[in-house]
């Protein structure tokens, strides 16, 4: 007689996602999946609306990483009134850069201090009445407000290059909406006066962000050091990894070509132009869950999936262009002593260089005079088909639209990135199911914690691949093969 | 019944301006409720109005910044066709940080920064929250009353 596990929803992650795990008689388990249970339909609903509207219309899939979708839907709309990425203006492209820069630092922000924070400070096993970001107000202050802080810094960046901190509008096809003027970008260079450290309506200067990131980044290296056998063993299995590249294979989070490489650092995509992604990529389907599964087609689908975001792009990559966090990679691959690493805890990490990477970018980018120039827009030669790809907060995210002579959108293709995590995540949530149920006479709520860190790792956006519909209560049921409850824990 | 009481002169505060912080999503028929309020009221150089989908941790830090906050959000299971209610602070988060309540949110104000406004919510009733723009009749009576209270008393 099999049982099955439920947990859902699962906490502390962006969107709603439930785990079911199945034991056997001897307590074993037999299978395990994460289900996307929230049906998406945007690529349907986006057809037939004129395709200017992509870039705002289709932020409206998610209100947590909507400047991600805001910018990839604006590089494919680009192409549709004849610009190429390297075509826009240098105040077009950099003041997008800025933006985008805002939302990677202030989404890695809100990952880290508010949800992936209480396990690290408490431990995975720590009461859960204690183990959220209300634990870590109370116990570790100093480090919550700069954690609002920092993400405040990045919502503000957004507020002032895409008109609004949620569902922005600045992106147009072939540039920019605005500038940004000399008063905003000292305001982000000094700092203003406020209630917290180096505030008067609390932003911090850039410099106090680098700075706070640099400290975070020591903190987690140490948390590092003491735990790491159990980081290390936690959730290891080997994957291809995929990103864009800048040139020369140095990390650009805004635009690039696509490269992969496998589990030791070969690589089995080399630098490919993404408008071609559909001579190399294909997607899977499977009947338990709304997400598809992306791969890289030559190697089929059970070997060509790869993990995207920052453990990927820092495994990708050749370096970073930017001195603090090149120094970062250095010594977390000198940690590591590894070239690539596959181990699912060391995105935090990951996620945290690239926080400061996007520190040092957004600082060079508030001293260029490029920003204040005013020439916003470009254009070309119309064209019926476009495809914008970006590095987003959570991996790489496609858009790709087709549209008729009529200006209508008569197609549209969406590759998430926490699509391409899809099966990573599955893998994660298998090998932790493993190790802490197996044989285990008892189901404790910290056993269905852990399960829920290696999901929460990937920093999964199923918003992304959700409508969410009202509440959804948690609650944790033990179910015989008949359906019988035999245990059950609500929140 | 919330007053306006404007008179604080503290330099850490605002100058004693009022907060009045609409949430809910437009996108959903009387939850939109809120938004249609702060568009309906007059503007002012005594209170500053921001609006959100939902509350967030980092909104700690901004009501923080004033002496008082007035919330206005839609309310779906009450009999009146609006409410003043004094919520207290309480230590609680749900299975998500993306929807927080008042009354956690005060909570972290006061962890944080010692400092609580005095708060108040007007929470309007709404009668139906699908997917579409656009109030329902019933809610815009609702939201007409809300508004004679707001004049009457700001």
């Amino acid at each position: 007689m099999t049982k099955k596990i439920v947990i859902e929803p699962v906490t502390r992650v962006e969107g709603h996602g439930k785990v079911t795990i199945h034991l056997n008689d001897q307590n074993q388990v037999e299978e395990s999946r994460l289900h996307i249970v929230e049906f998406r339909g945007f690529e349907k609903f986006i057809q037939g609306r004129p395709y200017w509207e992509a870039p705002v219309v289709v932020q409206r899939l998610c209100g947590i990483c909507p400047v991600s979708h805001h910018l990839a839907a604006a590089k494919a709309i680009d192409n549709i009134v004849g610009v190429d990425a390297d075509g826009l203006t240098p105040v077009g492209e950099k003041m997008r850069r800025l933006m985008h820069y805002g939302q990677v630092f202030q989404s890695h922000a809100l990952h880290f201090f508010y949800l992936a924070a209480p396990d690290l400070l408490f431990g995975v096993d720590a009461d859960p009445a204690k183990r959220n970001v209300i634990g870590v107000i109370q116990e570790h202050k100093d480090l919550a407000i700069k954690g609002i802080s920092l993400r405040k810094f990045g919502q503000e960046i957004i507020k002032a290059t895409a008109g609004k901190k949620v569902h922005g509008i600045s992106a147009v096809p072939g540039g920019i909406h605005k500038n940004l003027s000399k008063k905003e970008a000292k305001t982000f260079l000094e700092g203003t006066q406020g209630n917290i450290p180096g505030g008067n309506n609390g932003i911090p200067s850039v410099d106090q962000c680098i700075d706070w990131t640099e400290e975070v980044i020591d903190f987690l290296k140490d948390y590092h050091s003491k735990n790491k056998s159990f980081i290390d063993g936690f959730s290891d299995f080997d994957s291809n990894h995929l990103s864009l590249v800048g040139p020369d294979g140095a990390m650009d989070l805004y635009h690039g070509r696509l490269r992969a490489v496998d589990s030791q650092g070969n690589i089995i995509l080399k630098d490919r132009e993404y408008h071609d992604y559909l001579e190399f990529l294909s997607e899977d389907v499977k009947e338990w869950t709304y997400l598809k599964f992306p791969y890289l087609t030559k190697m089929g689908s059970e070997q060509g999936w790869s993990r995207v975001g920052p453990l990927a792009r820092l495994n990708v990559c050749e370096g970073i262009p930017t001195p603090k966090a090149q120094a970062r990679l250095d010594e977390y691959r000198s940690f590591t002593g590894q070239r690539v690493n596959n181990q699912s805890l060391y995105y935090h990490w990951a996620r945290l260089i690239e926080m400061l990477h996007c520190a040092e970018l957004m600082k060079e980018l508030l001293q260029d005079p490029d920003l204040q120039k005013t020439d916003l827009i470009t254009k070309g030669k119309r064209r019926n088909e476009g495809i914008g790809v970006i590095e987003a907060p959570r991996g790489t995210l496609f858009h790709h639209y087709e549209v008729s002579d009529k200006d209508d959108i008569t197609r549209c293709n969406l590759i998430v990135s926490t699509t391409h995590n899809n099966e990573a995540m599955n893998r994660a949530v298998n090998i932790v199911a493993q190790r802490v149920l197996t044989g285990q006479q008892e189901v404790k709520e910290s056993m269905l914690n852990e399960i829920e860190v290696a999901i929460r790792a990937y920093d999964p956006c199923l918003s992304c691949a959700t409508h969410a519909v009202g509440q959804m209560p948690l609650q944790v049921s033990l179910m015989d093969s008949n359906g019988k409850i035999i245990h059950e824990i609500t929140k | 019944m919330v007053k306006s009481s404007m008179k604080s002169q503290s330099k850490n505060f605002h100058q004693g301006k009022l907060l009045i912080y609409a949430i809910g999503n437009e996108g959903r028929q009387d939850d939109g409720l809120a938004h249609e309020f702060v568009k309906k009221i007059p503007s002012s150089e005594h209170y500053d109005i921001h609006q959100n989908y939902q509350l967030n941790v980092e909104d700690a830090e901004l009501i923080s910044q004033y002496r008082q906050v007035l919330f206005v959000d839609a309310a779906k299971n009450q009999d009146e066709p609006y409410r003043i209610l004094h919520p207290q602070a309480k230590p609680e988060t749900g299975f998500t940080t993306h929807g927080l309540s008042i009354e956690g949110i005060m909570a972290m104000t006061q962890n944080l920064f010692g400092e609580l406004p005095e708060i108040s919510l007007l929470a309007i009733q709404g009668q139906e929250f699908n997917l579409t723009m656009g109030l329902t009749n019933k809610a815009q009576v609702n939201l007409s009353q809300a508004l004679e209270w707001f004049e009457q008393n700001f």
